[in-house]
């Protein structure tokens, strides 16, 4: 196929006679018997746009090497062509971007998807093709591209880094590319809670599992593969006088037949958290063209479990040499696994490359499979007899004490092998290599604990563990079939021991334990040609050279210096190797190395699926008023205040904009009758004799003389002595009051409270409870407001105003019998009251008002023109409430009680809180009243430079008025009350502005408060 | 309120039997009575003489006649009572405990669900992260949690399992959105 792809032309002629033809190609390298694929179900598939077959039970990578592909990708730094290296989640190499379109998945390991119909995947980093690509040319400015060279390169001029450096570096390094657009598809969350959690389906998982199962613990038991059983699907030992794949499912029925015991298949427990807390993402749908209906593509875990069984296998890695990263140089237990589970001969001509046992019962499973195996050859100079005799017998080459130096061809077709001194040159399209077995300990130290080193077979294995974790099979450095099984089921017994759940090992399975032997080797220092640690991220032994000779040897130094062990495998193969080696440059040795920190996650996981159904409006939940459905149906626009959806303004047809539409209602209001939901306001029900004293302390005015049937408005500080909150407060009874809180902090003052109550003063006999959600309270403002309203009062109550004055409150019905409390209280300035009814009568109340007030020309009215409303007012709200104002500062100063204690009242009085050149609450109008104030803007006195050691302020809220024809503001201006009939300049560097303002008043409309008292 | 959340009806999976059954729990006057530290005993003798149940004083439910009464805290309960007008049920309370606790009516606040079906426990598992496996979370459990950012409380009525959840008024649409995707793989069934 060399050559072909670089012609576009050529490659689309070709795929339309396939297209027609309706075939691919014939899988080649699939062997005539064996494996677990299911030979009956053919599927198709496309790989840069050339169709091929592979069978159900393939993953991507088996099929594309049943069908000879061996070139499926270039390297990271350097270009490199790269083919497939393992069989599993530590592929460094095999990275595809998988779909096209909007699904289209980047840096997909192809030997862990699992093969679907219709599948479709590319290559990475290649233009114009894979087999022929331009930036290949890397490879050449290697020794510019070494370890650090981010560090040492591009530094000068710094102005080039951002226009011309990174993007260089990034169009030239990098894997694959994000599709771009919005994911079609769904994520969710689920939580699953278990006596026992089995972390790997393979025979210690499994045993495990049957263990806990039998006892009727309730068992999870959770698998990243599609298959379950791990290594007895891959390894093809024999179990009794059965295959162990059939052993595996018999296992995997008995397991399904429990109630309490949950499969998960394709499941990755990615992390380990705090109190037996597992993170997991299924892979509910990623084996399909697409999620069917109504299923998500993946599905996020949080498992709390007891206990924990981690049986997470092993990792095989390489040895290191010069060439090693040459498509069809592969790890041995890969090639085994090819061979056993997919039926798929890696090469037609096999050399195996090690320094341990495993490698060798590869290269017989191999024999035994039909696969050519021509040469063995390990470092060690003696091996047991026993691992020579059936490879002798089937005539294969057997080199002891001897080496791979170099490789040759584009796609592997030769080695060099260095025996005693001599240097030769081996026929071979595939180097199956070995340098023994790291086991998968990451999940051990997920919660900050190291891997202790052990020499017997020259890996880490797991030390320290998290609490309620015990460690079995392979995860735990016991590499023999049977001591899995007895691993297994002996964690299990135990841990549910600890349970108080009596369990009995399963009888011992008859299984062939073989030894597992290895001498440590990590890379072969007579190589040729660069030798490859991490081939994900092109760091070679010279690159740890590099490290080491300029300082970076702690292990994280050289990680983070050289990437090493960085990306999507987070050097699943790689991390051991170049630790050993930076351990034999420092001459420390490789326990006093150690190994840089296991990470969550394990391998990678979807940023969707920990978003779950949490995106777009769905990000976070919606509160609707008790008349959102009322003003929908009035036209209302709506915006989105916190988690509150409100009505924003109520266009009229003919109005061509916002502003005419909220200066409308303004004038309305102003003039006549309108009214406003103000239900978002906090409101909590308060009782108990205690009551009053309470909110003497948490407010800084007095409470406890309040009469029944008052209301009053209230301030109340924090512990610093900023203010935190502000409302209305009335009291229904002796021991019964009601406050409002602003929207924005309702729940925060609730909590306050209940602080105050179970922790300050636990003495104080008071109740809480929030009824925030029970009324619909609607403000109705405006000179008209009384006759409006007595419209819908039931006959007896009396609304005049020396019955009903100015700050009164009362329980009374409405609307023919519907309960309600009324308080005649005003933020707009205007005559007016909020009437509460049980939030279900919220639109009758709406309604009722609207023809109460037709003949007043009563409007509903928005957020907008309450805010415009307030600010002619001079209320403080949530841009002068922010957390950096004290009652000084908003005005409300004489508010504090000089007789009794209260919350933040010694913190109130720190000298810089009463400064009196702090930046107090003004008002602010515009000595062109045709200019617009822009609230941001800062106070800078007039002929001074607009510099911040000139600052002396900033605008918190603007408005039009309506009501007197131009803008107006709100700010915080030093020493700003002493200062009204000043002029300031108003500067917004921002949006471009220099405004020069009047200080005023801040109450723009009816200072003395004749109107709220009519 | 309930039938413009959801039409009444099946959504999702149409395949089959119905995972998940949804019904609104109406005509309820539903109160949170609290005591103070001191008073807890006598309110809790109150509520049993008025209801003829024994107030849990853990987080439970007990139901007899259409009153149940959900353990919520320390000496405070959720009160629900089928069949009675609000503000009649809460005046009655108020009375019988003469201000030795604190009534509210919350019968507007709250929009309670029945949930039930082969797959409920399925979908709840979605956004509560409680352990419901009937050796934990039994009939008569009853907790206070939260559910897709939302407040709930949560109650088991029956070993089928059936559920009762209280959803805030103002977050019942984003609830029902969430139940609707939730249960939708199983299929949701709609009752009125």
């Amino acid at each position: 196929m060399s050559g072909e792809l670089a012609n576009p032309a050529g490659v689309l002629a070709r795929r339309g006679v396939e297209q027609r033809s309706g075939k691919g190609t014939a899988a080649v390298r699939r062997l005539a018997t064996g494996g677990l694929v299911d030979r009956t179900r053919p599927l198709e598939f496309e790989f840069d746009g050339r169709r091929y077959t592979g069978l159900a039970g393939d993953t991507l990578a088996s099929a594309l090497l049943a069908n000879d592909v061996r070139l499926v990708g270039r390297s990271f730094k350097y270009h490199r062509p790269r083919g497939i290296f393992s069989a599993g989640c530590d592929e460094p190499n095999a990275l595809v971007e998988l779909r096209t379109g909007a699904r289209t998945e980047p840096n997909t390991r192809a030997t862990t998807v699992e093969l679907y119909d219709r599948l479709t995947a590319s290559s990475q980093n290649r233009w114009p093709s894979l087999d022929f690509d331009v930036l290949s040319v890397n490879r050449f400015a290697a020794p510019l591209l070494g370890a650090g060279f981010y560090y040492k390169t591009f530094m000068w001029p710094a102005s080039f880094w951002e226009k011309v450096y990174e993007p260089l570096i990034r169009r030239a390094a990098g894997l694959g590319r994000a599709s771009g657009q919005s994911d079609p598809d769904a994520y969710e969350k689920s939580h699953a809670f278990c006596d026992l959690l089995v972390i790997g389906a393979g025979p210690a998982g499994l045993m495990a599992a049957l263990t806990a199962a039998r006892a009727g613990a309730r068992v999870i038991l959770a698998d990243e593969g599609f298959r379950m059983g791990g290594s007895l699907l891959s390894d093809n030992p024999v179990i009794g006088d059965r295959p162990g794949s059939d052993w595996a499912a018999q296992a995997i029925a008995e397991l399904k037949s429990f109630p309490d015991v949950t499969l998960m298949a394709r499941t990755t427990v990615f992390g380990v958290y705090d109190g037996g807390t597992y993170g997991a993402v299924e892979r509910v749908a990623d084996h399909l063209p697409s999620p069917p209906p109504f299923l998500p593509r993946q599905r996020l875990w949080h498992i709390v479990a007891k206990r924990t069984v981690l049986a997470a296998g092993a990792t095989e890695r390489p040895i290191v040499f010069g060439g090693n990263d040459r498509p069809g140089v592969m790890l041995a237990g890969a090639v085994r696994t090819y061979a056993n589970r997919y039926a798929v001969a890696a090469g037609a001509d096999v050399a195996v490359f090690a320094n341990n046992d495993s490698a060798w019962r590869a290269a017989r499973d191999l024999v035994r499979a039909g696969v050519a195996v021509r040469t063995m050859i390990d470092v060690r100079d003696t091996v047991d007899p026993a691992l020579l005799a059936p490879l002798k017998d089937a005539g294969v080459r057997i080199l002891l004490g001897s080496r791979v130096v170099g490789t040759s061809g584009k796609r592997l077709h030769g080695i060099e092998v260095l025996t005693g001194g001599h240097r030769s040159s081996i026929a071979a399209d595939t180097l199956a290599v070995s340098g023994g077995w790291s086991p998968n300990v990451n999940l051990t130290c997920h919660l900050g604990n190291r891997p202790a080193w052990n020499e017997d077979i020259a890996a880490f294995v797991p030390d320290k563990l998290p609490p309620g974790m015990a460690v079995a099979g392979a995860a735990n450095g016991r590499f023999g079939l049977a001591d899995c099984f007895a691993g297994g089921a002996s964690a299990a017994v135990a841990a549910l021991e600890e349970l108080g759940i009596a369990a009995t090992a399963p009888a011992l399975l008859r299984a062939e334990d073989e030894p597992y032997r290895i001498g440590a080797f990590w890379h072969v220092a007579e190589s040729r040609g660069p030798a490859f640690v991490d081939q994900q991220n092109d760091v070679t032994v010279k690159d740890i050279g590099i490290a080491h000779r300029e300082g970076f040897r702690a292990v994280e130094h050289l990680k983070r210096y050289t990437t090493l062990g960085m990306a999507t495998d987070q050097g699943k193969t790689s991390n051991m190797i170049g630790l050993a080696i930076m351990a034999e440059l420092t001459g420390k040795g490789i326990p006093q190395t150690g190994t840089t920190i296991f990470r969550a996650p394990y391998t990678p996981v979807t940023i969707g699926a920990f978003a779950g159904h949490h995106r777009g409006k769905e990000f976070r939940p919606t509160r609707l008023t008790p008349t959102q459905g009322w003003a929908e149906r009035q036209g209302a626009v709506f915006i989105e205040t916190g988690a509150w959806l409100r009505a924003q303004y109520y266009p009229k047809p003919g109005e061509s904009d916002w502003q005419e539409t909220v200066n409308r209602e303004v004038r309305t209001v102003r003039s006549g009758v309108g009214f406003c939901d103000v239900s978002t306001l906090g409101k909590i029900d308060i009782q108990g004799p205690d009551a009053g004293i309470l909110l003497d302390r948490v407010y800084i005015n007095t409470w406890s003389t309040l009469g029944v049937g008052k209301a009053r408005y209230g301030v109340m500080l924090r512990e610093d002595g900023m203010v935190m909150d502000d409302g209305t407060t009335s009291r229904l009874g002796p021991c019964h009051f009601i406050m409002t809180t602003t929207t924005a902090n309702a729940a925060k003052v609730y909590q306050h409270l209940e602080f105050c109550l179970q922790v300050l003063w636990p003495e104080l006999d008071v109740q809480l409870a929030s009824v925030s959600e029970q009324w619909a309270q609607l403000s109705v403002a405006g000179p008209k407001a009384r006759e409006t309203l007595a419209r819908i009062v039931d006959p007896g109550f009396d609304l005049s105003n020396e019955a009903f004055p100015f700050m009164s409150a009362a329980g009374l019905t409405v609307i023919g019998g519907v309960q309600a409390r009324l308080f005649r209280i005003s933020f707009s300035g205007e005559l007016a009251y909020e009437i509460a009814v049980p939030a279900g009568q919220g639109e009758r109340l709406a309604e009722a008002l609207m023809t109460a007030g037709a003949e007043f020309g009563i409007t509903p009215y928005g957020t907008e023109a309450l805010g415009v409303m307030r600010i002619e007012k001079g209320h403080a709200a949530g841009s002068e409430l922010n957390g950096l104002t004290t009652a000084q500062d908003l005005g409300l100063g004489r508010m504090m009680s000089k007789k009794k204690d209260f919350i933040g009242r010694m913190m109130s009085q720190r000298p810089g809180l009463t400064d009196p050149k702090r930046p107090a609450l003004v008002g602010l109008r515009p000595v062109d009243r045709s200019a617009r104030l822009r609230a941001g803007a800062h106070f800078i006195p007039v002929g001074a430079d607009a510099i911040a050691a000139n600052d002396q302020g900033h605008m918190t809220s603007t408005a039009y008025s309506p009501s007197l024809g131009h803008s107006i503001g709100l700010g915080l201006l030093s020493c700003g009350p002493s200062r009204i009939g000043e002029r300031v300049r108003a500067v917004d560097p921002v949006r471009g502005a220099d405004t020069e303002v009047e200080i005023c008043n801040p109450v723009f409309i009816d200072p003395q408060g004749d109107k709220l008292r009519v | 309120m309930f039938d413009k959340l959801l039409e009444p009806g099946r959504h999702g999976l149409v395949d089959g039997r119905a995972g998940v059954l949804v019904r609104p729990v109406e005509g309820l006057a539903i109160a949170t009575v609290t005591a103070g530290a001191k008073r807890i005993a006598a309110v809790a003798d109150t509520l049993e003489s008025r209801f003829g149940i024994k107030p849990p004083a853990r987080p439970a439910c007990r139901e007899r006649d259409g009153v149940s009464l959900v353990g919520t805290g320390p000496g405070r309960w959720l009160v629900l009572a089928s069949g009675q007008e609000s503000a009649g049920f809460e005046a009655g309370l108020c009375c019988a405990l003469d201000g030795l606790g604190a009534v509210t009516d919350q019968s507007d606040a709250l929009l309670v669900l029945e949930l039930a079906g082969p797959d409920v426990g399925r979908t709840l598992a979605k956004g509560v992260t409680l352990d419901l496996h009937a050796s934990v979370f039994p009939t008569g459990s009853a907790a206070v949690t939260v559910v897709n950012h939302i407040g709930v409380t949560l109650w088991q009525t029956d070993d089928a399992p059936t559920y009762r959840l209280a959803v805030p008024r103002s977050y019942a649409g984003s609830f029902m959105d969430w139940l609707a995707g939730s249960a939708a793989e199983f299929g949701l069934e709609t009752l009125s």
